[in-house]
C-alpha cells in the first residue's frame, strides 16, 4: 500500500484501515466471494472510510469529499456546458434510420431512461452490452452502420439517454442462469485489482486504499460510484467523453497497456464497476476537471 | 479539442439588424483593441486599463472566485458590487500571456454584476477592475490553479 | 441550431440573464498534436447583450475567456414580455445572436 503524508484527509487512523483492507483484500481475491459479497465490503469498507456519506453523495464522485473542489463544479453546474450535448443528442435520438425506423423501435422501453440498467449480460451473444453497444446494435439491426464510440454523434446521444435517466439508481444484474455472466464480472474485478504498468499500480490503489487522500495535487475519488456520471465534459479534454475514454487516460497515466473503447476488457471492467455502484443514482452527464 | 472548423465556419449565421447596428454605431471607448487583448505584462495591461485614473483598493467590490481551482481551463468567477457609478468592470489575471481577459461596459440597466469562467495559465492573482467616475476600484484574490488551464 | 442559449430568472426583484455559448475560444498558441502546427485563434471578442432593442452590455474579450463561455448579468427590474437578445462576433468574422423573452 501506498502511502500518502496528507493526513487531515484520513478518515480513520491506518492501524485500523489495516485489518479492513487486508480482510477485504483477501475476500475479494478468492474465487468463493460472490458478488453479493464484494458489494457488501465495498460498502462497508467506503462506510467506514468515509462515515458521513450516505450511498446517493457517491454519485457527484470527488465533490462529495473534496468541499473545495465542490465550489468551483457547483458554479459550472448552474449553466453546465454538457447541455449542447444533450440537445444534440436528443436530435439524434429523434431521428429515423434510412428504413424508417427510430432508436426507439430496437431499445429496451423505447430507449426512455434505461442506462441505469447497462451494462447487461447478453446471454444469446454470450457478452457484456454497455449502453453503447446496445446503441450501435440497434443501429446495425436496422442495417445503419456503427458508430465510432469516441466520436461526438454516439457521446452526445449517450449523454441524452442517460439524462432521461437520471436519479435512478443503478441497477445491475449478474444472471445465474449464466455462468459466463459471473465469469465476465470476476474478469472485470481481476483486471480492477490487478498491478497494470511501469508504475504498478491497481485501480484499487488510488481509489480504493487512498481514495480521499491526495495524490500530488488532486483528491482521489472512491470507485463506489464511478460510473454514474459518464459521459461527461471533462475540463481537461474542453469535451464529452465516455467513461472508456477515461479508463484508457487513467492506465495511459500509469504508464500501462489500454485498450480501445468498448473492448472486452473495458466492458467487463465497467460491469464490475457498475455493478459495485448499485443503488447509487445516475448522475450524467456531468462535469469533472 | 476536436471541433471541426470548417463545418463551424461554414455554419457562421445571419446576423439580424440589431447586430448589425451595433458593429457600426460602437462608440471609441466599447471598440475592441487588438493591443488589449496581446500578450503582455501585467503593468502594461493595468496601466492601459486605468486611462490616468487613479485605483483604489476597496472591499466594496466582492470578487467571488475558488480559492483553489481544479482546472485552469474553467475557472468561475462572479464579481458583484453595491457601487452604483460603475461604467465597467474587467477581469485580469496577473500570471495569464495576455491578463486582460473581459471588460464588460455595463449600461446603468444593469447592476455592478457579471460571472464569467476564466482560463488561468498557473497560480496567480487575479483582480477585478471596476471604473467610477473619478476613480477606478479594485480588488484582488490568490488563485492556486492545480493544472494550468491554456490547453494542448 | 443556435450557438447561444438563454435563461431568465427573477431574483429580488432584479432578472438574472444567464447565457451559455458553443465556442471553442482557442487563443493560437496551442499545437495540433498530430501535425504539430498551431491551431489558428478562434475566439469570441465582442459580445452583447440588448434589452427591448437597447444595448445594456458590451463586453470586449479574449481568449481568456474559457471555451464555451458562460457569462450571467444582472437587469434592473425586468418583466415578463420584455426581450433581451446575445449577439457576438468573433475575429474570425462569424456572428451569433439569439433572442429571448423574459416569462
Amino acid at each position: 500500500m501506498i502511502a500518502y503524508p496528507e493526513k487531515r484527509l484520513r478518515q480513520i487512523p491506518l492501524w485500523q484501515q489495516l485489518p479492513i483492507i487486508v480482510y477485504f483484500g483477501l475476500v475479494s481475491l478468492t474465487s468463493q466471494a460472490t458478488p453479493e459479497q464484494d458489494q457488501s465490503d465495498f460498502r462497508t469498507y467506503y462506510h467506514e472510510r468515509f462515515p458521513n456519506l450516505k450511498l446517493s453523495d457517491y454519485a457527484n464522485g470527488v465533490y462529495a469529499i473534496d468541499p473545495i473542489a465542490k465550489q468551483s463544479w457547483t458554479a459550472i453546474e448552474e449553466f453546465p456546458p454538457y447541455e449542447a450535448a444533450i440537445e444534440a443528442g436528443q436530435t439524434v435520438f429523434n431521428t429515423p434510420f434510412s428504413n424508417g425506423k427510430q432508436y426507439a423501435d430496437c431499445l429496451p422501453h423505447k430507449g426512455n431512461s434505461i442506462a441505469n440498467q447497462y451494462p447487461v449480460w447478453n446471454k444469446a451473444k454470450g457478452e457484456v452490452i454497455t449502453l453503447a453497444k446496445a446503441i450501435n446494435d440497434c443501429r446495425t439491426s436496422q442495417k445503419e452502420p456503427a458508430l465510432a464510440y469516441d466520436k461526438a454523434e454516439m457521446v452526445s446521444l449517450l449523454a441524452y439517454m442517460v439524462y432521461s435517466t437520471r436519479g435512478k439508481a443503478i441497477n445491475i444484474s449478474i444472471p445465474k442462469d449464466d455462468p459466463r455472466a459471473l465469469k465476465a464480472y470476476e474478469q472485470g474485478k481481476a483486471f480492477y485489482y490487478q498491478r497494470h504498468g511501469q508504475l504498478n499500480f491497481s485501480c484499487a490503489t488510488c481509489h480504493v486504499q487512498n481514495a480521499g487522500k491526495k495524490l500530488r495535487a488532486e483528491i482521489l475519488s472512491a470507485s463506489l460510484g464511478h460510473t454514474n456520471n459518464w459521459p461527461t465534459y471533462r475540463l481537461k479534454w474542453g469535451e464529452m467523453g465516455s467513461l472508456h475514454r477515461r479508463f484508457a487516460e487513467c492506465l495511459t497515466n500509469i504508464k500501462a497497456q489500454t485498450y480501445p473503447e468498448q473492448s472486452l476488457e473495458f466492458r467487463n471492467l465497467e460491469y464490475f464497476l457498475s455493478y459495485m455502484g448499485n443503488g447509487v443514482p445516475i448522475s450524467g452527464p456531468s462535469t469533472r476537471k | 479539442m476536436k471541433i471541426n472548423r470548417r463545418k463551424f465556419l461554414k455554419t457562421s449565421l445571419a446576423v439580424g439588424a440589431t447586430g448589425m447596428a451595433l458593429l457600426e454605431s460602437s462608440s471609441a471607448n466599447s471598440e475592441w483593441l487588438a493591443a488589449d487583448f496581446e500578450p503582455g505584462s501585467f503593468g502594461a495591461t493595468l496601466k492601459q486599463l486605468l486611462k490616468g485614473k487613479p485605483i483604489v483598493e476597496t472591499e466594496k467590490i466582492e470578487l467571488n472566485i475558488p480559492e483553489i481551482a481544479e482546472n485552469g481551463a474553467l475557472v468561475p468567477v462572479t464579481v458583484s458590487s453595491s457601487l452604483d457609478d460603475i461604467k465597467s468592470i474587467a477581469i485580469v489575471v496577473e500570471q495569464n500571456p495576455v491578463p486582460l481577459v473581459i471588460q464588460a461596459l455595463l449600461m446603468p440597466e444593469l447592476e455592478t454584476f457579471i460571472s464569467a469562467r476564466l482560463k488561468m495559465a498557473s497560480s496567480s492573482f487575479v483582480f477585478a477592475i471596476a471604473e467610477g467616475e473619478k476613480v477606478c476600484y479594485s480588488v484582488k484574490k490568490k488563485v492556486k490553479v492545480t493544472i494550468g488551464g491554456c490547453g494542448g | 441550431m443556435s450557438s447561444i442559449k438563454i435563461r431568465t430568472k427573477r431574483l429580488d426583484g432584479n432578472t438574472q440573464i444567464r447565457t451559455l455559448i458553443s465556442h471553442p475560444m482557442e487563443h493560437g498558441r496551442n499545437k495540433d498534436k498530430t501535425t504539430n502546427k498551431f491551431i489558428p485563434a478562434h475566439y469570441i471578442q465582442v459580445l452583447t447583450v440588448t434589452h427591448n432593442e437597447k444595448v445594456i452590455a458590451t463586453c470586449n474579450m479574449g481568449a481568456g475567456i474559457s471555451k464555451d463561455p458562460y457569462f450571467a448579468f444582472l437587469l434592473k427590474g425586468g418583466k415578463p414580455g420584455d426581450e433581451i437578445e446575445i449577439y457576438w462576433v468573433d475575429n474570425l468574422g462569424n456572428k451569433d445572436s439569439e433572442k429571448h423573452t423574459i416569462t
